[in-house]
């Protein structure tokens, strides 16, 4: 039973703190998974990894009835979405490796809940410059809280069917994208009206009507880039302009896009983009060009997570019960599992 | 008496000496008379020597020897100053001395004279001085012979002493009663206590003779005894031959009663065959035999167990064996075999030679079933016959006799398990035939899948147990010895086909225990059981019992039931059309499915392994080790217009308690559908079958509902895909409609979350659909 469970198991999302040396998944069961990555982070001459890599998790945190669909990390917290709540972690509790961690705040959606269910967080973006957490909501709303006071700060609602993703750029600047098809630029000043909207699947280099139009995911970096994929390709746009600069791959007409975004956020160096069927994960540059092709264990990746701290880790999980890890944006190093021994 | 002698010698001495002195005055009468006249001078010289001779010995007694030596040394000084005198003489005047050298000659002849006296006594006192001695050392010689004598008789009188003391009597070894018991059991003729509680030795030889009289006693009572023996003996061989000629009689009589028996239903006779065949039978298969009879006489009228096979066979293999062995061990076995006649039955717990165990058990029987039966006279053909035939066909040589136990269900159906014993692998094997008697007939219907009638229908009773591999480890090397090349060298050692299935539950029926290869296989075994027999309290209602033959053949009946079930199921589904023909109970239809269902069962078919094995979508299910080959393959094909999904099952021995595993290949017109949509459908099957379990629906029925569930998923996905790419389905029909499907079923999403979730989770409550 367990065997099968593994099998048909999905990892939504990702957060590394390398400052507390932890890995976090969080899986379709409502598990976060918390790996302990100390050792990855001391790094020999070569760049390759000294001692035991690690091969599991080191403990699954129960952390909602729900799939834990989205996480992002702050300096103090790590922040899980989860059908109807947020929840912070404290990433000092986490460190514990205790399973029966509690979350340090949780806030509960306001929502109409009667056409929906309970709405879903598909998406979370923290600012560090204003301190406040955008999530994309099952709704089709994205919502920003305070992350101080806990108080939802502004509600943007202009899609027409359920957010995927939200991205931040700059202090006030927020970017969601939808099922709907469509990618909203907003300033959070002025939250009523987005301040532009970009349908990828408008546009012809990018559309692929067998899919559909949805949009999956968007990311912008530098305050300039965005990228966005789904049923569309994934394109990079130019924030301001709204202008298709370059499309990434992957190109072929009958994978949807589930990942794309910027492995840092301050400078649009490289792009990281995934497949929904098998492809594994390309790192390209802004112009489009490809630098890497890393194959994945997930033959759906759903998450791919970046950090540069202390050393470069980049993290890939999706469907099944591994998640991949790298050491640079060149080659796969090793996979972990996901199950609990 | 040496001092009498001493005296005696002292007197004669005196009286001599008495004698002497008087002739010592007669010889000085007779030196003065020398000068006198010659006449009497002969006659007076032999006197006078002896009168000579008697006054020197006189004198000699008289004088002291100290005195004497004074007086010779004088004398020779006297002589000596003569000498000189003389020599003065003769050197102052040599001329005129010679008178007064003449003078002191003279003298000096005297003084010789009186030397030569003296040299005589000294004679004759050393003479007497030896005579002396050597009486002294005749008398000490005499004395030291004495002693000696009385030494070696002190030695003796020791040594008879000696032997006295140690010396011991027969009467010791004899057993005495105690004293106080002899006082008070014997007669006082013999006990006479006024003497004996004195007198210790009296008091054993009354104790010794109480023991006598006893004894003969004793004797002529054994005699007594065993003549009566001996008559017994003789009445009872009388009484022998008379019953041995009422026996055809009564075999008549019996022989008679069985058109009675028969019509009466009693089945004494065949009762009575069946024990005496349970003689015959080898020691595993007794106990197993022994075992399930005394269950189903416990309790359980519906496990029936019978011997079968060639009793006569069997006779001349236990004859032949035992034979056997009385050749090998000739001397040793025979002295073992009288022995252990008397208290055979003790004999099956012996601990010793537990190595041949069966054929010590054979012996056992052999005797006792010679007491109750005539033995077909022993032949050696069969024996000639083994040693031609092929060495492998003679290592599976099973037992002529077999158990086979019947376990029945309630309504009638049952199923038969012949248990065979393999006497040189030591193994015991097991043929399964089914008996189903509810099963419809379907008329014209070409049975595709049976699952009741293969040799497999056991296997996995319990979790492991394939019955393929042998549980012996000694099987792998008995077999490696007979086909050295063979594929046995790197495979386990596989039971060959033509013996059946060797299942570890009825090896441990017949009481076989072999030792496990690892540890953990025996915990992962007691693990099974307890978890089987937990699922059969829970089942019957009854209380968990671990009682190895209840949870067995419960067991079993419990694999008849699903499998009956199962194939009821197979026979339904092999026929479908549609999905109506999906044999789901009528309970559950209205509780865990809306009411249409649009797509079709369009066909179910059996799948084999190998077609199994080479497809792509049935990959991740292999390569985890969920499918197994002896799982029952099927394609189940469904279509909804241009969308044709083929599920591939995987339905497992061990079913339901296993529950079907779905490997999804879907395809959209000639299009494959993403993985990611597979995935989602076959987690609902593979992951969450147990929401299809409400209401204590049996788990026997979990196939069909899983079918069932699937084509239910299938519509919602078609209509899902539909409404996604056309959101604006309501506005009316669209130009390509043939491609588009209606949204029939309720849900609000098409999708939700980063994957994209189809609503495939059915909501009975509010009849609508909705994600997980």
């Amino acid at each position: 039973m367990e065997i099968i469970r593994s099998l048909y198991s999905t990892v939504y999302c990702q957060a590394h703190s390398q400052a507390n040396g932890l890995l976090l998944a969080g899986n379709n069961e409502g598990k976060i998974l918390v790996y302990n990555i100390e050792c990855l982070l001391e790094r020999e001459e070569g760049g390759g990894v000294s001692g035991e890599r690690p091969e599991g998790p080191s403990v699954a945190v129960n952390a909602s009835l729900h799939p834990v669909y989205s996480m992002v990390s702050s300096p103090a917290f790590a922040i899980t979405g989860s059908s109807g709540s947020l929840a912070g972690w404290r990433w000092s509790d986490l460190k514990e490796l205790d399973e029966a961690v509690s979350p340090a705040w949780t806030i509960a959606l306001q929502g109409d809940q009667s056409n929906f269910g309970t709405p879903e967080i598909n998406g979370l973006s923290y600012n560090a410059e204003s301190n406040l957490i955008w999530a994309a909501c099952g709704d089709w709303k994205a919502r920003g809280y305070d992350m101080e006071t806990g108080r939802l700060i502004s509600t943007l609602d202009a899609h027409k069917d359920y957010v995927h993703q939200v991205a931040v750029s700059g202090s006030s600047g927020v970017v969601s994208c939808g099922e709907d098809g469509a990618v909203l630029v907003w300033d959070c000043r002025a939250p009523r009206v987005p301040v532009m909207t970009i349908v990828p699947s408008q546009q012809t280099s990018l559309a692929r009507p067998n899919l559909g139009k949805f949009v999956r995911c968007v990311d912008t970096a530098g305050g300039e880039w965005l990228v966005c994929g789904g049923g569309p390709s994934a394109g990079v746009f130019h924030l301001r302009s709204g202008g298709l600069v370059a499309t990434l791959p992957p190109s072929d007409a009958l994978t949807p896009v589930t990942v794309a975004q910027f492995t840092r956020q301050d400078q649009a160096s490289s792009i990281v983009t995934a497949g929904c069927d098998g492809g594994g994960v390309s790192v390209c540059s802004l112009s489009g060009q490809v630098t890497a092709q890393l194959p994945a264990v997930a033959r759906c990746v759903y998450s791919v997570a970046a950090s540069f701290d202390k050393h470069t880790l980049m993290s890939v999980a999706g469907t099944g019960s591994r998640i991949d890890i790298c050491l640079n944006l060149s080659y796969r190093d090793h996979s972990l599992s996901t199950v609990l021994d | 008496m040496a001092s009498e002698d001493s005296k005696k010698l002292a007197g004669e001495v005196d009286s001599d000496e008495v004698e002497v002195i008087s002739v010592t005055k007669k010889s000085n009468t007779v030196e003065e008379a020398n000068e006198g006249p010659a006449k009497d001078l002969v006659k007076s010289q032999i006197d006078l020597y002896k009168d000579a001779l008697a006054y020197e010995e006189a004198e000699v007694a008289q004088r002291k020897a100290d005195a004497d030596q004074q007086h010779f040394l004088q004398t020779n000084g006297a002589i000596r100053s003569i000498m000189q005198e003389i020599l003065k003489l003769k050197l102052k005047q040599p001329e005129k001395c010679s008178e007064a050298v003449e003078e002191q000659r003279v003298k000096a002849m005297m003084l010789i004279l009186n030397m030569r006296k003296l040299s005589r006594t000294q004679k004759v006192r050393v003479r007497l001085a030896r005579e002396e001695a050597l009486d002294a050392r005749q008398s000490v010689d005499g004395v030291t012979l004495q002693l000696q004598g009385l030494l070696y008789e002190v030695l003796h009188l020791q040594k008879e002493a000696q032997r006295c003391l140690l010396a011991h009597t027969a009467d010791k070894d004899v057993d005495l009663l105690p004293v106080e018991q002899f006082y008070e059991e014997a007669p006082p003729s013999i006990s006479r206590p006024d003497v004996t509680r004195s007198d210790p030795h009296q008091q054993r030889l009354a104790r010794l003779h109480w023991e006598l009289e006893q004894r003969r006693g004793q004797t002529s009572l054994g005699e007594q005894l065993s003549s009566e023996l001996h008559s017994v003996q003789v009445n009872i061989s009388e009484l022998n031959t008379k019953l041995a000629a009422i026996r055809p009689c009564i075999n008549d009589v019996l022989q008679s009663t069985i058109p009675l028996q028969e019509a009466l239903g009693l089945p004494l006779t065949a009762m009575r065959k069946q024990q005496e065949a349970a003689q015959l039978l080898p020691m595993p298969l007794y106990t197993l035999w022994m075992q399930c009879s005394a269950y189903s006489e416990a309790g359980d009228p519906l496990v029936c167990s019978m011997i079968r096979g060639d009793t006569d066979a069997a006779a001349k293999l236990q004859q032949q064996q035992h034979e056997e062995q009385h050749k090998t061990s000739a001397a040793a076995a025979a002295a073992e075999a009288t022995e252990a006649a008397p208290g055979d039955a003790d004999s099956d717990n012996d601990p010793e030679d537990s190595n041949d165990v069966s054929s010590h058990k054979s012996r056992d029987r052999s005797e006792r079933s010679g007491r109750g039966k005539t033995h077909v006279p022993s032949s050696n053909s069969s024996s000639s016959n083994a040693a031609a035939v092929d060495p492998m066909q003679q290592m599976l040589e099973l037992h002529p006799l077999h158990v086979e136990v019947t376990v029945s269900t309630p309504d009638g159906s049952s199923v038969v398990i012949q248990f065979h014993y393999a006497m040189q692998l030591r193994l015991v094997t097991t043929r399964t035939f089914v008996l189903a008697k509810t099963l419809p007939p379907v008329p014209g219907a070409v049975v595709y899948t049976d699952v009741l009638t293969g040799p497999d229908f056991l296997d996995e009773l319990f979790p492991g147990d394939g019955g393929v591999v042998s549980p012996n480890p000694a099987t792998i090397h008995q077999l490696r010895r007979l086909q050295p090349h063979s594929a046995f060298l790197h495979h386990p050692a596989l039971i060959p086909p033509q013996l059946g299935r060797a299942y570890k539950w009825a090896q441990q029926l017949a009481g076989l225990a072999f030792p496990a290869l690892q540890q953990e296989e025996t915990r992962a075994l007691k693990d099974g059981l307890v978890t089987v027999a937990e699922e059969i309290a829970h089942e019957g209602g009854t209380e968990v019992s671990s009682e190895r033959v209840h949870v067995t053949l419960s067991a079993l009946r419990r694999r008849l039931k699903a499998r009956l079930v199962l194939q009821q199921h197979l026979l339904s589904l092999q026929s479908a059309n549609s999905t109506s023909c999906i044999p789901v109970p009528s309970g559950s239809v209205s509780a865990l499915f809306p009411g249409k269902v649009s797509c079709e069962l369009v066909s179910w078919r059996p799948v084999s392994w190998q077609d199994y094995n080479a497809l792509s979508a049935t990959a991740a299910l292999r390569d985890a080790g969920l499918a197994v080959a002896t799982s029952f393959f099927f394609r189940a094909l469904y279509q909804r217009r241009h969308v044709e999904m083929s599920a591939y099952v995987c339905v497992s021995a061990d079913y339901p308690n296993t529950v079907p595993l779905f490997a999804l290949d879907l395809k959209w017109g000639d299009q494959p559908c993403p993985h990611a949509h597979v995935q989602q459908l076959e987690a609902e099957v593979n992951v969450h079958w147990s929401d299809l379990l409400v209401g204590g629906t049996d788990k026997a029925h979990i196939l069909p509902l899983m079918l069932y569930r699937l084509a239910m998923c299938l519509d919602v996905y078609t209509e899902a895909v539909s409404s996604r790419l056309n959101p604006s389905d309501a506005a009316g029909p669209l130009p390509d409609d043939s491609m588009h499907f209606h949204k029939e079923k309720i849900f609000f999403r098409s999708a939700r979350g980063p994957d994209r979730a189809f609503p495939l989770k059915y909501l009975p409550k509010l009849r609508v659909f909705a994600q997980r």
